[in-house]
C-alpha cells in the first residue's frame, strides 16, 4: 500500500487536505526493520517521528531501581517518538520492534516545517499529533486501571 | 465575582492566543465556581467540554472499582477534557475534583469545533497548549505509581505546565535554524 493511502486512512488525518497528505508522505521514508530493533532509547535524544505501518513496537520504561516494564504495544497506524522530538529532551521511554516491522520515519527538520505555528498545514498537523498523544495517555490510564486491579484483586472491576 | 478570575488571567490568555483571537474564545466560554471536593468530571463517564483552571486547583485521579491512582494537580492555565476530545472517545479519562475553591472556564467541544471554523489560529494555539500539557502528563505518568503512607497510590511528578510555557513558540527562519541546531 502506498504511504499516502495509508495516511489518508488514519482518522487523525481527517482534517488534512490531499495536498497536506502528499506533503507528509513526501517527508517520510519507509523501511523494514528486524525484530528487537530499537528506534528510541530511554534517556537519549530522539530526532525522528515514527509511524508504525506493519507489526508491533513495544514501549517500555526503566523505572526507579532500574526495573523495566512495558507501557504499551504500538499498533499499525500509531505515531511514536513525539515528546522527545517536540521538546528536544531525552526520551522517557524505549521503543523496540516486537518482531519484524515496517516503519515510516520523518526527520526532525521536516517535522519542524510541518509543525509551523499558525500555518494551515501546521494547525491540521497539530491535530494529528494531539490525537496520538491523547491515545497514548488514554492507553496509559487504562494500564493504570489494570494495575489497580492487580494490586487490589477481584474487588476492582474494570469498565469495558 | 468569579469573572474576576478570568479578568485576572486575561493577560496570560491574550499572550497565548493573541489579541485578535481572544474574543472568539471569550464569546464561547462560561465561567463556573467549583467548591472544594466537588467533582467536575467522573472517570469513564461521558464528557462534552474542556475546562480551563482560572484559579484554585483540580486533582486528577484514575479510578477502577472504588480505588484510585492520584495523577496530580492542575493549576491555573491548564485544561482538562482534551483526552476525551482528541482521542475521540468522548469519555473522561480521569476523575477531576476541586482541591479548593476553584474557578474554571468551560468550553464545549461543539463550541471548540465552531471556533475551528471561525478562527482556526485560535484553535491552533489552543491545540498547541493541549499538546504541551499531554506531553507533560505522559512524562509524569511513565513511572509506575508509588503508595504513600496513607496507602494511597499516586504518581510522583508534576502534572501542570506553567501558563507562560503554553504559548506557541516564535516562528521564523532564525527560530527554525535555532531549533535545528538545538539552540533554545
Amino acid at each position: 500500500m502506498l504511504l499516502r493511502n495509508f495516511l489518508r486512512s488514519l482518522p487523525s488525518f481527517q482534517y488534512l487536505s490531499d495536498a497536506d497528505v502528499d506533503h507528509v508522505a513526501a517527508a517520510m521514508r519507509v523501511e523494514e526493520y528486524a525484530n528487537h530493533h530499537v528506534f528510541i532509547y530511554q534517556d537519549k535524544l530522539n530526532k525522528e517521528l515514527f509511524l508504525l505501518l506493519d507489526g508491533k513496537v513495544k514501549v517500555g520504561h526503566y523505572g526507579t531501581g532500574g526495573r523495566y516494564y512495558t507501557l504499551k504495544t504500538i499498533q499499525p497506524g500509531e505515531f511514536f517518538g513525539i515528546p522527545s522530538l517536540s521538546e528536544g529532551k531525552p526520551a522517557s521511554t524505549t521503543c523496540q520492534a516486537d518482531g519484524p516491522v515496517t516503519v515510516a520515519s520523518m526527520p526532525f527538520s521536516a517535522y519542524l516545517l510541518l509543525y509551523q505555528p499558525d500555518s494551515d498545514i501546521g494547525c491540521r498537523f497539530q491535530f494529528v499529533i494531539a490525537s496520538q498523544l491523547a491515545r497514548d495517555l488514554h492507553d496509559r490510564h487504562d494500564a493504570l486501571r489494570r494495575l489497580l486491579a492487580q494490586v487490589y484483586g477481584d474487588g476492582t472491576r474494570l469498565n469495558p | 465575582m468569579i469573572e474576576q478570575a478570568l479578568f485576572k488571567h486575561l493577560p496570560e490568555l491574550t499572550d497565548q492566543l493573541g489579541v485578535e483571537h481572544i474574543k472568539p474564545l471569550l464569546d464561547r466560554i462560561t465561567i463556573h465556581g467549583v467548591s472544594a471536593g466537588t467533582t467536575v468530571q467522573r472517570d469513564q463517564e461521558p464528557v462534552d467540554a474542556f475546562h480551563l483552571v482560572l484559579s484554585g486547583r483540580l486533582s486528577l485521579a484514575v479510578e477502577a472499582g472504588g480505588r484510585s491512582v492520584v495523577l496530580g494537580e492542575l493549576l491555573p492555565g491548564n485544561w482538562c477534557g482534551e483526552l476525551a476530545y482528541f482521542s475521540g472517545v468522548r469519555r473522561a479519562s480521569s476523575t477531576v475534583t476541586a482541591v479548593e475553591e476553584t474557578d474554571v472556564a468551560r468550553l464545549a467541544f461543539s463550541d471548540f469545533e465552531a471556533l475551528m471554523a471561525e478562527d482556526s489560529v485560535a484553535v491552533c494555539r489552543l491545540t498547541h497548549a493541549f499538546i504541551k500539557m499531554m506531553m507533560r502528563r505522559l512524562h509524569a505518568t511513565a513511572n509506575n505509581p508509588i503508595i504513600d503512607p496513607n496507602g494511597q497510590m499516586l504518581i510522583a511528578g508534576d502534572l501542570s505546565v506553567p501558563w507562560d510555557e503554553l504559548g506557541q513558540p516564535p516562528h521564523g527562519v532564525v527560530e527554525f535554524i535555532k531549533s535545528l541546531l538545538g539552540v533554545r
